[in-house]
C-alpha cells in the first residue's frame, strides 16, 4: 500500500516532515518473520531516541489473525480491532482514545512489537541520526523512508547508503474539480486511507478561528483518525496556522 | 454503517468525521444516505459519539465489496473469498489478496526484488485522495489498460475481481459494477522502453471517468539515480519532489 507517498505540500514544508517506517515482508515464512521481529523492538528504541513526533508499532501480526472471528462484520474494523496497534503522538495530552498511548515509553515497553515500527520526525537531522543507527544496528528489516527525494537520498548518502528503490507520485489524474482546495489537501493527504475528512479539517479550523479548542488539538484529533499513524500533527498545526492566517 | 435512532442523540458531532459527507441530521437524528456510505468505519473509529450509536450492520454481498476496499482491515473479505472460491488459508499467507487496498509495492523491494532494474511499476489508486470512486470506473481503466497489452500484477486484490483477458469485471461480479469504495489500488508494472506509452494511455482514459486516482511510479535506483526520471522529464510527466525511498536495508534471514 503506498500510504505515504502521495503528500501534497511545498519543498520547505515536505522538508519539515519524514515518515520513517521498518518492515518485515509479508509473504516471509512465519519463521522467517519470527527471526525478524526482535528488530522491530530495536527499531523502535532507536527511533524514540531523536525526537519523533510520532511512534507507533502494530501488537499482532496481521498474518498470524486466524484465532479472529472476522466472520462478525466489523469485527476488526470497529474500534476494539485498532487494539491491535499503539501509538504516541506529540501534542497528545492523555485521554482514551483506542490504541492511543499517553507516553512513548509505553511504545517502548512493548515487549513484543511484530512487523511495524514507524516514526514521524519534523527534521532531517533527526531522520538522518535515525537512519545512521538502523543501518549500524543490522536489523535485516526493509527502511523506506518518506519525504522529498533530495533530502533523503542525501542522507543515504551521509550514512553510506543506497537508496534501493523508489516510489514517486504524479500527482492526481481524472476528475480534479471534485477535489477541495489545495491547502485543505494538503492536510488530508498525509493520510493515506483519506480516513482525515476534508470536512472534519474545515469543521476544526472553524472551531479553532472560533476559539474553542487549540491549533494543536485540531491537529491531534486529525491524526487520530489515520490509523496507519502516518499523519504528522506538528506539520498539520503549522498548516492550520497558516490556513487561518491567510483566511478570514 | 448505521445510526440506532434510539440512541442517537442528534447532537451532529459525528458528521464532519465522514469523507464522503453521507451523515446528516434528519428529524434531529443522525442519519446515513446509504448510497454514500462506503462502509469505511471512519464514523465508528473516531469513537466520537459517546452514546455509541453508531454501528456496522450486516452487510450482504455486493455490498460487502464497500467494505473490503474502503476499511482498512478484514471486515468483508470472506464473502469476497466465497465468491472466488478461494480457501481462507490462501488469503492469509498473502498468495492471493494481502489484504488492503493492494499489495506491500517498493516497501520490501530489497526482500522480493518485485522490480527489477529496468522495469517501472505503476500504481492508479482509484478515488484517492478522498473522493471515492465506482468499480465501473475502475473497469474503464483497467480495460483500456488490457487493451494495450498491459498485464496486471496478480496478488492484488483488484486483479482478483477482473477477466485478465478483457480487463473487465468477472461474470461472477458483475454486481459490484455500480457499487462504490474510497480506493483500490490497479497495480502492474512495464518495461522503461514502454511505460511513458502507458501513462499517456491513462492520461486518456482519466478524460473518461468521473472520478480521480493518484498515479504512483515505482522505479529500482542505479547509482544514486532513478533511471525512469529523466524520461518523465523529457515526457512532460510531473512527479512531486516527494515519495517513498527503500533504502536497502531489508534481507531474507538465514
Amino acid at each position: 500500500m503506498t500510504h505515504t507517498n502521495h503528500r501534497l505540500g511545498n519543498k520547505k514544508s515536505l522538508e519539515e516532515d519524514y515518515v520513517l517506517f521498518t518492515m518485515i515482508e509479508s509473504t516471509l515464512t512465519s519463521e522467517q518473520r519470527n527471526r525478524l521481529k526482535p528488530g522491530t523492538k530495536k527499531a523502535i528504541e532507536i527511533c524514540c531516541q531523536y525526537d519523533p513526533v510520532l511512534v507507533s508499532t502494530d501488537l499482532q501480526d496481521t498474518r498470524e489473525r486466524d484465532g479472529i472471528d472476522s466472520t462478525t462484520p466489523g469485527r476488526i474494523l470497529l474500534p476494539d480491532g485498532v487494539r491491535f496497534r499503539a501509538r504516541w503522538m506529540k501534542y497528545w495530552k492523555g485521554g482514551k482514545h483506542t490504541g492511543m498511548v499517553n507516553n512513548k515509553e509505553d511504545i517502548l515497553a512493548i515487549e513484543k512489537p511484530q512487523r511495524y515500527c514507524y516514526a514521524i520526525y519534523d527534521n532531517k537531522d533527526s531522520m538522518v541520526r535515525a537512519l545512521a543507527d538502523l543501518r549500524k544496528a543490522d536489523l535485516g528489516l526493509s527502511v523506506i523512508i518518506s519525504g522529498t527525494f533530495s533530502e533523503v537520498f542525501g542522507a543515504c548518502a551521509k550514512v553510506g547508503l543506497k537508496p534501493h528503490t523508489v516510489n514517486m507520485s504524479a500527482g492526481i489524474w481524472g476528475k480534479v474539480d471534485l477535489l477541495p482546495e489545495r491547502r485543505i489537501l494538503e492536510i488530508t493527504t498525509m493520510c493515506g486511507h483519506s480516513f482525515v475528512s476534508r470536512y472534519l479539517v474545515e469543521h476544526l479550523i472553524k472551531r479553532v478561528r472560533k476559539k474553542e479548542m487549540s491549533v494543536e488539538d485540531a491537529a491531534v484529533e486529525m491524526a487520530k483518525q489515520c490509523v496507519c499513524n502516518i499523519f504528522n500533527p506538528i506539520r498539520a498545526a503549522h498548516l492550520i496556522q497558516e490556513y487561518l492566517n491567510t483566511t478570514e | 454503517m448505521q445510526v440506532d435512532q434510539e440512541k442517537c442523540l442528534g447532537c451532529k458531532k459525528c458528521i464532519p468525521y465522514c469523507p464522503v459527507r453521507a451523515i446528516s441530521v434528519v428529524e434531529k437524528k443522525a442519519s446515513i444516505d446509504q448510497d454514500l456510505c462506503l462502509e469505511c468505519g471512519a464514523c465508528i473509529r473516531s469513537e466520537v459519539c459517546s452514546a455509541e450509536a453508531l454501528y456496522i450492520q450486516e452487510l450482504h454481498w455486493p455490498r460487502t465489496i464497500r467494505a473490503a476496499f474502503s476499511g482498512t482491515n478484514y471486515i468483508g473479505y470472506d464473502q469476497v473469498l466465497e465468491k472466488m472460491s478461494m480457501p481462507r488459508r490462501e488469503f492469509d499467507v498473502g498468495k492471493h489478496w494481502g489484504g488492503g487496498r493492494g499489495t506491500s509495492e517498493m516497501k520490501t523491494n530489497d526482500v522480493t526484488d518485485n522490480f527489477k532494474h529496468g522495469e517501472v511499476g505503476i500504481g492508479c489508486e482509484m478515488g484517492r485522495p478522498g473522493v471515492g470512486f465506482c468499480f465501473r470506473d475502475l473497469e474503464k481503466v483497467t480495460m483500456k489498460l488490457v487493451e494495450n497489452h498491459v498485464q496486471l500484477l496478480p496478488i492484488n486484490p483488484v486483479t482478483q475481481l477482473l477477466n485478465p483477458k478483457t480487463g473487465s469485471i468477472k461474470d461472477e461480479f458483475q454486481g459490484i459494477r455500480d457499487e462504490r469504495a474510497l480506493s483500490a489500488i490497479i497495480e502492474f508494472k512495464v518495461g522503461m522502453d514502454i511505460a511513458i506509452g502507458v501513462l499517456r494511455v491513462l492520461q486518456e482514459v482519466a478524460k473518461e471517468i468521473e472520478t480521480v486516482f493518484s498515479v504512483d511510479i515505482i522505479n529500482r535506483c542505479k547509482d544514486d539515480k532513478i533511471p525512469f526520471k529523466s524520461m518523465l522529464d523529457r515526457a512532460g510527466i510531473e512527479v512531486a519532489v516527494n515519495g517513498k525511498t527503500c533504502v536497502g536495508l531489508g534481507r531474507i534471514p538465514e
